[in-house]
C-alpha cells in the first residue's frame, strides 16, 4: 500500500506531505487545529530569524505546496487509535463530525511542541502582572504591528527580554538548550528598534548561543546596528512597584545585583514535547528521551526513523529547533518513508 | 516592597496571595541601566564603536598597561559606561587616563571595537566633566619647577624640596631629608629664605616674553 498519514500540519508535517507526493505516494494529512501551519501560524509568529522574512512567506509557501500537491488534508482532527503494523496502518482519525478511518502503509508524527508555561515559576510574575509576556506573545504583537504594555495600551519605553524561561533549568526539569531563544530574542529585539527607535531593550542571557546560519550575524546586527544591549545575567525575579515592573537580575561582569525599573518584561520561553507528541508517542510505542521528545532509532545514523517498523518522525516531535531544521527532516522523513514503501528497511 | 496586592498565583494547587515574593527582604542597588553615558560616549571622538563590544575580554588580557597599572581594564572600563556608572568610572578615572595607545586591543578585538579609542573617548568624558587622573610626581615635579623659573627666573631648592614633598603627599619624606638640607645650607648651597628673583630680572623677563611668544601665548 503505498499512501502515507502524515500526523501534523507544521512545517515538518508539511515539507513530508509535499515531498511525498513529489515522489508519487498518495498522503493523507492529520492536523489537529483548524489551519495548517502549524505554530507558527497559530501564535502568528512575525519575521523569522535570521533573514528576517515574514513567516507567512515561508510556512505559506509549505501550505501551498500541500494544497496544490492533492494532499487529502485532515483539518480539526486527531489520531486517537492505531491498528496493524508496518505497510498496513489503520489509524482511527477523530474530527468534529465524528471517526473515520485511514489505511496507511507508513505514517510520519510530526507532531510538534509546545512553549514553556512561565506561569510555573511564579518568581517572574508571569500571569500576575499584565506587562510580563512570553515572547510567543510579543511575537503576536508585532505581528499585529503593535507593541504595547498590556497593563495601559501604551508602547512601553524600556524592555527587558529574559532567556533561557524554561530551558537550562533543573528546576523544571528542562536541562535542555531551545537553541532558536537567542537567535528568536535577538531577532525581536531589532524588531522593536527597527519600529521604535526610542525604546530601550536589554537582553539578559547566560550565554549566547547562535550555532545556526546567520544567526550570529543576526545576534551582532542587534549588538552594532540596533544598539541592543546584552546584560550578562539570568533575571531572578520581577515585582511591580507602582506603574513599573522592577527586574531583579545580577549584571555578573559587575558582579553585583542590581534592581531596574522596567515599562515590560519579555520572556523567552523554551520548548517542551507538545501535548500531540507525547500522545503519539504513547500511542505508537515509541521512546521518549528524559527530555520528553521522541527518541529516534540512533540520533546520528537514523534520525528521523524510530524502533516501530514503518513509523518516521520529524520536526520539533523529536526536540527543540528552528523552522529550516524541521522543514529538512521532514524531507528526510519523507525519503525515509517513501523507501520504506520501495522495499526497503 | 508592597508587591501584587490583590492578584493569585496558584502553585501546585496552592493559592498565594498578597506580598507572596516578599518573605525575604534583600539587599538590592537600584541601577538604573542608564544609556545617556553611552550615547554621549559614543558622540564623542573615538567612541562610535563602543556599543559593539560583547565584554570576552581579549582587550584586558593583551594589555600593555594592565600589569603595570592596578585596575587598568578597558573592557571594564566599556562595561562601566554602558551600565551608565558614573560614580564607578569616576573612581577609576586614575586608571583610565593611563592608556598607552599601543593600539593592540583595537588590533585583537574580535568584535570590531576600536578600543583603544573607545578608552580615549572615556577620557575626553572624564574631561568634558572636569576629572583628571592624580598627576605623577614627576608632573607635580615639573609644574613647581616652571612656576619658580617663571615667577623668579631662578630654582630656590629649600621651597623647591618643600612644596614637591607636600603636593604629592609625603611630609614623611620631607621630614627624613631636613639633615641633608640642614648641611646644605651650611655649606651655601642652599637658603632657607630666598625668593629673590635673579640678578638680570628684566633681561629674564624679556626671554620668558619671547619663549611665551615662540609657544604661541602658552605659559
Amino acid at each position: 500500500m503505498e499512501n502515507v498519514v502524515v500526523i501534523g500540519g507544521g512545517p515538518a508535517g508539511l515539507k513530508a506531505a509535499a515531498e511525498l507526493r513529489s515522489l508519487g505516494l498518495d498522503v493523507a494529512l492529520v492536523e489537529k487545529a483548524g489551519v495548517l501551519g502549524g505554530t507558527p501560524v497559530q501564535e502568528k509568529f512575525a519575521l523569522l530569524a535570521p533573514e528576517l522574512r515574514p513567516a507567512e512567506e515561508v510556512v505559506g509557501a509549505l501550505v501551498k505546496a500541500v494544497q496544490q500537491d492533492g494532499v487529502q488534508v485532515h483539518l480539526n482532527s486527531t489520531v486517537t487509535a492505531v491498528a496493524g503494523q508496518g505497510k498496513d496502518f489503520t489509524l482511527t482519525v477523530q474530527n468534529g463530525k465524528g471517526e473515520e478511518r485511514l489505511q496507511a502503509g507508513a505514517v510520519i508524527i510530526a507532531t510538534g511542541y509546545e512553549h514553556f508555561d512561565p506561569s510555573v515559576k511564579p518568581e517572574y510574575g508571569y500571569g500576575v502582572f499584565p506587562d510580563v509576556i512570553t515572547s510567543a506573545q510579543l511575537e503576536g504583537m508585532l505581528s499585529d504591528g503593535k507593541v504595547v504594555r498590556p497593563s495601559n495600551g501604551q508602547v512601553p519605553k524600556k524592555v527587558a527580554i529574559l532567556q533561557c524561561i524554561g530551558s537550562r533549568d533543573a528546576q523544571v526539569e528542562r536541562k535542555y538548550c531551545c537553541r532558536v531563544g537567542c537567535v528568536v530574542a535577538s531577532k525581536q529585539a531589532v524588531e522593536l528598534r527597527q519600529k521604535y527607535p526610542d525604546m530601550q531593550v536589554y537582553i539578559f542571557y547566560m550565554d549566547i548561543r547562535t550555532y545556526g546560519r546567520g544567526f550570529e550575524e543576526l545576534y551582532w546586527k542587534a549588538q552594532d546596528d540596533f544598539g541592543v544591549r546584552f546584560i550578562r545575567g539570568r533575571g531572578a525575579e520581577v515585582r511591580r512597584r507602582g506603574d513599573e515592573l522592577l527586574l531583579k537580575a545580577e549584571e555578573t561582569l559587575k558582579a553585583r545585583a542590581s534592581e531596574t525599573p522596567f515599562d515590560m518584561v519579555v520572556l523567552t520561553v523554551g520548548m517542551g514535547p507538545s501535548e500531540g507528541t507525547k500522545a503519539m508517542a504513547s500511542l505508537f510505542g515509541l521512546p521518549v528521551a528524559e527530555d520528553g521528545f521522541v527518541e529516534p532509532a540512533d540520533r546520528m545514523l537514523a534520525p528521523v526513523s524510530t524502533k516501530a517498523a514503518g513509523v518516521f518522525v520529524a520536526g520539533t516531535a523529536l526536540g527543540p529547533k528552528d523552522i529550516e531544521d524541521a522543514a529538512l527532516e521532514g524531507a528526510a522523513a519523507a525519503l525515509r518513508a517513501a523507501a520504506y514503501l520501495k522495499g526497503g528497511k | 516592597m508592597a508587591v501584587a496586592q490583590s492578584p493569585t498565583v496558584v502553585v501546585d494547587g496552592v493559592e498565594l496571595t498578597g506580598e507572596w515574593m516578599n518573605f525575604l527582604p534583600f539587599r538590592v542597588e537600584t541601577d538604573p541601566f542608564d544609556d545617556a553615558l553611552l550615547k554621549e560616549t559614543m558622540t564623542l571622538p573615538g567612541g562610535e564603536s563602543l556599543a559593539k563590544c560583547w565584554q570576552c575580554g581579549t582587550c584586558s588580557a593583551g594589555c600593555t598597561m594592565n600589569p603595570y597599572v592596578d585596575g587598568f581594564n578597558p573592557r571594564q572600563f566599556i562595561d562601566l559606561v554602558r551600565l551608565g556608572d558614573w560614580e564607578e568610572i569616576r573612581a577609576k578615572s586614575d586608571q583610565i587616563w593611563r592608556c598607552a595607545s599601543c593600539q593592540k586591543c583595537t588590533h585583537r578585538c574580535p568584535k570590531e571595537v576600536n578600543t583603544a579609542d573607545v578608552v580615549g573617548a572615556i577620557t575626553a568624558l572624564l574631561e568634558r566633566r572636569g576629572v583628571y587622573a592624580k598627576p605623577t610626581n614627576a608632573e607635580v615635579f615639573a609644574e613647581i619647577f616652571m612656576d619658580q623659573v617663571t615667577n623668579h627666573g631662578r630654582i630656590e631648592e629649600a621651597k623647591m624640596g618643600q612644596e614637591f614633598y607636600l603636593k604629592t603627599g609625603r611630609a614623611g619624606e620631607l621630614a627624613k631629608r631636613a639633615g641633608m638640607g640642614m648641611q646644605m645650607m651650611l655649606k651655601g648651597q642652599m637658603k632657607l629664605f630666598g625668593g629673590a628673583k635673579v640678578k638680570h630680572w628684566k633681561g629674564m623677563q624679556e626671554v620668558l616674553k619671547r619663549r611665551r611668544a615662540a609657544a604661541g601665548g602658552a605659559h
